[in-house]
């Protein structure tokens, strides 16, 4: 491998830094074209209806209104952006039909040449509906067989796996510990609302997206399928966007096909861009679960059991219901050597907004529930919770039963330590003396996330590498940059190989017209899958590149060569060198009479799927007179495999830990009858940065042998547990144990009440 | 979400902005610092046809000392207030109110003192979008018949989450209210209705210019407590604003007053009594005074902020007691 220690590992400044800043960057949103029409939809006032009738002549002879579309016009049926491997190859997603399903489904979009003709147009349609009675609770939609939500009821999917023999498991326990646990419905809350699409369909038949989306070519290919176009005619182009966190991470209801179709019908271009309330109210959420789990262990402290259920709230629509349920599988059985382990899950639909990806798509909620419970035995057989993590956790060498691979890396053990020798945890988890009123606890959970999805979906990366002739390089990939930083973090994995200095490196945004097909930014992959395509078409280009300088060095081997910092020399004489440049000008302007370009291109599915572990400490201060918890720090320990850009690396630990502290205590959205209650920032409350505590990151590098310079994931990891780590300081702090999420101080005061 | 249209009306001095609300009346709405207003424009609650800033109205931005009294112009900014050593010194709960509200870095400089007063009452099931309040039937305060926040529901049950009125009313503030043809002087606790759809009783021609703080005989001190999610942008589900008087360590006279538990800031005539002639280290007379004060201001409270009512209920007593405790130098 090369490793030259030009650039890796160290924390270069994003290339959109400035841009950012300055406001220069341009945000879908900001994108105008000439004769843009601007689009905007109806939405269904009702939970759960049957649209009748659309009247919408009077809407139509507004003048300024170009086009309309219904839901009865649109294609019904989507292939699904990912298809999993089960036998059944290919996923379909159910798009449309006359049935809307949640308070904010989308009815009718109008494209007026301006936003008010547009809105003005909707106030003119009239819908007939006929009302059907509607589900707001998962364990009533599970039950009820009479009100179907979908065709074929209202149980989305159901799977179920056993490892070992539970019943014996439980035998062998001397403690067995049963909980009910709930998670809330929380929002991405993304900087940029989620939901700006550009449409823009040519009389040559060529279809042009812009859109915010983190998957570009899924995107392309569900546009195509829907529209009846070839691959070809359809180009997506993604632009800076502010934020994803698994929002923009597939079908965005009522979005692109809608404004696709309207663009075709006008062959003008059309903008659709959400609201914040839209956002809140109408695109995906995280699954609020409902999860029973019942834990067994030795007065040893080994987890001989655990049987879980889950039942997962994907609301009116699903599109990531599977995968979420599967995450939590995989994650929850991946942690931790326990033997005997029954998992069974189902989501349901309800009549609410559908849920789909946000960032640790399902772990962050089997996480509370499984580390709570190994923190509620931990009390009971006497043992310090550090310590059963560590005796129980799935080492280095071990296989991991659902992914089926060998763990080749795991850093918990490190991750543990430090993060235990850093926050004072010996010391502080001894009681002290309590300030009045105010209970002060600290407490710990761990975490394991995989990182892509190369064992459970087709997971393409793709990069190509061109050489200019004055020796910089443009490096096109679709490896969508929703503000993480990966943009930079390839660009410096190529400056490493190419030796080519990181700021003579250009990086495309996708452009799926230009960029080879990648799918896109989900699951924690960039640094690890895109490193991967980055680093081989870096190579590849590398190679050709050294070939022409061993012929200008007057040398035999090309591997014989090394190349740094823009000059090509010979490994074993120095002194014997040629700059990057004169190779590329020789090659292309034709000195030589040549005129080759140098193209490098790589493509493939990443080889493993590695894990990447985390170790949360949280302290508490918890006022026992108002219920209200402070999170006063959090010390988040992350094996990231190898840091690329540490600064980025720490960033991802920092903005997990602050959306993990919101997941624990105020994150969430509230319904009375179906309609969110909070779909705006002053209700719905995501931390301020006065209420952000201090997040000491601790980077921890076990070097994954599979990953590019041994990097892997850490994106949606960072966040996973935290609530857990702030559930358990908060039981440590004032013996209440919170079972839902959020902890409110009602939650706070009425376990305090009980334990009086 | 834009603005809905509306004409912009920028008068140069008080005259001419007390003529244009006497020709307008109803149609004009006052934009001071914006924070309220323009919210509640954006959800289209409010669709006037003239908005008139009083931007360039000098002279209604001060603090002054006098003998008897303090007084403050409409126009103060909260940061001044919290600026103010005399407002600090001598009226404590006011600073404390002005210190919490909203952001720092946004309500504080353009945020003023008259118009977080006359900040309109507010429900969760109110102030959302259009389109929220689209797919059913209007409530009270959008011209129908029902409350969502309270089964049958007779009227509009919305709350006054204002932190300035509070404690200023436990201060015993009285406001100045002008218009073209002169000016009224009333007690602040009459300028509310106790009507959650119409919560003021300044009339559509009139604006209120001045503030004006009695001194107080004694020794006096007062405390402001709220209650919120996050240390910022929140509006607090209870609050309390105190005073207490005394003379010997004995109270001669205590006004509790608690707010957003009603459509307007309520006295707490039966608590506050109660503390007459009581021992300022008295702590169980605090105790006693706060739980009258919790049982009293829960029959007015209804579930529309947020937290369930029970919560808002109890943690009213523990405001309630954190104040008169840091009015009477007791606080733990």
């Amino acid at each position: 491998m090369i490793d030259t220690g030009s650039t890796i590992g160290k924390s270069f400044k994003r290339i959109d830094g400035v841009d950012k800043v300055t406001g220069a960057a341009k945000y879908a949103t900001d994108l105008k074209f000439n004769n843009m029409l601007h689009a905007k939809l109806l939405r269904s006032p009702h939970a759960h209806a049957k649209v009748k009738q659309i009247d919408a002549a009077a809407a139509r002879k507004l003048p300024g209104v170009k086009a309309i579309a219904t839901i009865l016009d649109v294609p019904k049926v989507l292939q699904y952006w990912f298809f999993l491997r089960t036998p059944k190859k290919e996923k379909q997603i159910f798009l449309r039909d006359n049935v809307v399903r949640f308070i904010g489904d989308p009815v009718l979009a109008v494209a007026a040449v301006d936003e008010q003709t547009a809105e003005k147009a909707l106030s003119l349609v009239h819908v007939e509906y006929e009302r059907l009675p509607a589900i707001f609770d998962p364990v009533e939609a599970m039950k009820e067989t009479d009100i179907k939500i979908h065709e074929r009821g209202n149980i989305a999917f159901q799977v179920k796996k056993e490892l070992g023999d539970i019943a014996a498991g439980f035998k062998k326990a001397d403690v067995i510990v049963e909980n009910t646990y709930h998670t809330s419905k929380q929002k991405h809350a993304s900087i940029e609302p989620i939901g700006t699409c550009i449409a823009d369909f040519e009389s040559n038949g060529k279809l042009t997206i812009h859109s915010s989306t983190q998957l570009p070519h899924w995107s392309q290919h569900y546009l195509a399928g829907a529209l009846g176009l070839r691959l070809h005619k359809v180009r997506v182009i993604k632009p800076y966007t502010g934020g994803a966190f698994g929002g923009r991470c597939g079908v965005i209801h009522g979005l692109e096909v809608m404004c696709s179709w309207l663009s075709r019908e006008t062959l003008q271009p059309v903008k659709m861009s959400f609201t914040r309330a839209e956002d809140f109210c109408a695109t995906e959420t995280r699954h609020p679960m409902m999860i029973k789990m019942k834990t067994g262990a030795t007065r040893q402290g080994v987890l001989t059991a655990n049987e879980v259920e889950i039942l997962s709230d994907t609301g009116g629509y699903g599109t990531h219901y599977i995968g979420v349920i599967a995450d939590c599988m995989s994650t929850g059985i991946g942690l931790y050597n326990i033997e005997n382990y029954q998992f069974s899950g189902k989501a349901v639909y309800t009549n609410k907004s559908m849920c789909g990806a946000l960032r640790g798509y399902g772990n962050p909620q089997m996480n509370f529930a499984q580390e709570s419970q190994i923190d509620i035995i931990a009390q009971k057989i006497g043992m310090d919770p550090l310590q059963i993590r560590l005796q129980n956790y799935r080492k280095k060498g071990e296989m991991d039963p659902i992914l089926n691979e060998r763990i080749l890396s795991n850093g918990l053990e490190e991750c543990l330590q430090k993060g235990a020798a850093s926050s004072d945890w010996k010391k502080k988890r001894t009681r002290q003396p309590d300030k009045d009123y105010i209970k002060s606890g600290i407490g710990l959970s761990c975490m394991l996330h995989g990182t892509g999805a190369a064992r459970a979906l087709p997971d393409p990366s793709s990069a190509t590498v061109m050489i200019n002739s004055d020796g910089t390089a443009s490096l096109h990939t679709a490896a969508a940059d929703e503000g993480q930083g990966n943009r930079t973090v390839l660009a410096q994995v190529a400056s490493e190989i190419l030796g080519i200095e990181f700021e003579n490196i250009e990086v495309s945004q996708p452009d799926t017209d230009i960029t080879p097909l990648d799918c896109g930014t989900h699951g924690s992959r960039q640094a690890y899958c895109g490193g991967l395509a980055v680093r081989d078409a870096a190579m590849d280009a590398r190679k050709k590149m050294l070939v022409y300088a061993t012929e200008m060095l007057e040398l035999k081997k090309w591997d014989h060569l090394s190349v740094k910092n823009g000059v090509i020399f010979e490994t074993a004489n120095p002194g014997n060198q040629i700059p990057i440049e004169e190779v590329m000008r020789k090659t292309q302007i034709g000195d030589m009479g040549i005129c080759r370009q140098i193209i490098g291109t790589a493509s493939g599915i990443a080889p493993a799927m590695p894990g990447y572990y985390g170790a949360v400490f949280a302290e508490v201060e918890v006022n026992t007179r108002t219920g209200d918890v402070k999170v006063k720090k959090l010390t988040s320990a992350f094996d990231v495999g190898k840091a690329i850009n540490p600064d980025f690396v720490e960033g991802q630990i920092v903005g997990g830990g602050v959306m993990g502290i919101g997941f624990a205590l105020t994150e969430g959205l509230q319904y009375k009858d179906g309609h969110v209650l909070n779909p705006n920032f002053t209700d719905y409350r995501i931390l301020r940065s006065c209420d952000t505590p201090r997040i000491e990151p601790i980077i921890v590098e076990s070097n994954e042998p599979s990953g590019p310079f041994g990097a892997k994931g850490i994106g949606e990891g960072s966040m996973v547990n935290v609530a857990s780590a702030i559930s358990n300081a908060v039981f440590h702090a004032t013996g209440v144990r919170s079972k839902r999420l959020c902890i409110t101080p009602e939650q706070i005061l009425q376990g305090l009440a009980e334990l009086k | 979400m834009r603005l809905p249209r509306f004409e912009y009306l920028e008068p140069d001095d008080l005259t001419q902005a007390l003529d244009m609300l006497a020709s307008h009346k109803e149609d004009v709405k006052i934009i001071a610092g914006g924070t309220d207003l323009l919210v509640r424009m954006k959800n289209q609650l409010l669709t006037p046809a003239f908005v008139m800033s009083m931007k360039q109205l000098s002279g209604l931005s001060y603090i002054k000392n006098h003998d008897d009294t303090l007084t403050i112009g409409a126009k103060t900014t909260l940061a001044d207030i919290v600026d103010s050593d005399d407002i600090q010194e001598g009226y404590t709960a006011l600073a404390q109110a002005a210190e919490r509200v909203g952001a720092e870095t946004i309500q504080h400089h353009r945020g003023t003192i008259s118009g977080n007063i006359l900040q309109d009452t507010r429900c969760i099931h109110y102030n959302q979008s259009r389109f929220h309040r689209s797919g059913r039937q209007p409530c009270h305060k959008d011209g129908g018949k029902i409350c969502y926040a309270r089964d049958e529901g007779d009227r509009c049950y919305s709350t006054y989450q204002g932190d300035m009125a509070p404690a200023l009313i436990a201060l015993e503030a009285k406001v100045v209210l002008s218009k073209k043809d002169g000016k009224r002087t009333i007690n602040l606790s009459d300028l509310f209705t106790s009507d959650g759809f119409h919560p003021f009783s300044i009339e559509p021609d009139e604006l209120l210019t001045e503030i004006i703080l009695p001194k107080q005989k004694n020794n006096s001190k007062s405390a402001y407590q709220r209650l919120s999610y996050r240390s910022a942008i929140d509006y607090p589900i209870t609050s309390a604003g105190v005073m207490i008087n005394s003379k010997a360590e004995k109270i001669k006279k205590a006004r509790i007053v608690v707010g957003s538990m009603s459509r307007a800031p309520l006295f707490m005539v039966k608590a506050s009594e109660t503390l007459a002639e009581k021992s300022l280290t008295d702590i169980d007379a605090f105790k006693e005074a706060a739980g009258i004060a919790m049982d009293n201001a829960g029959t007015f409270a209804v579930h529309n902020a947020g937290s369930t009512l029970e919560y808002r209920c109890d943690m009213t007593f523990v405001m309630v007691l954190k104040a008169l405790e840091q009015a009477a130098g007791i606080e733990k």
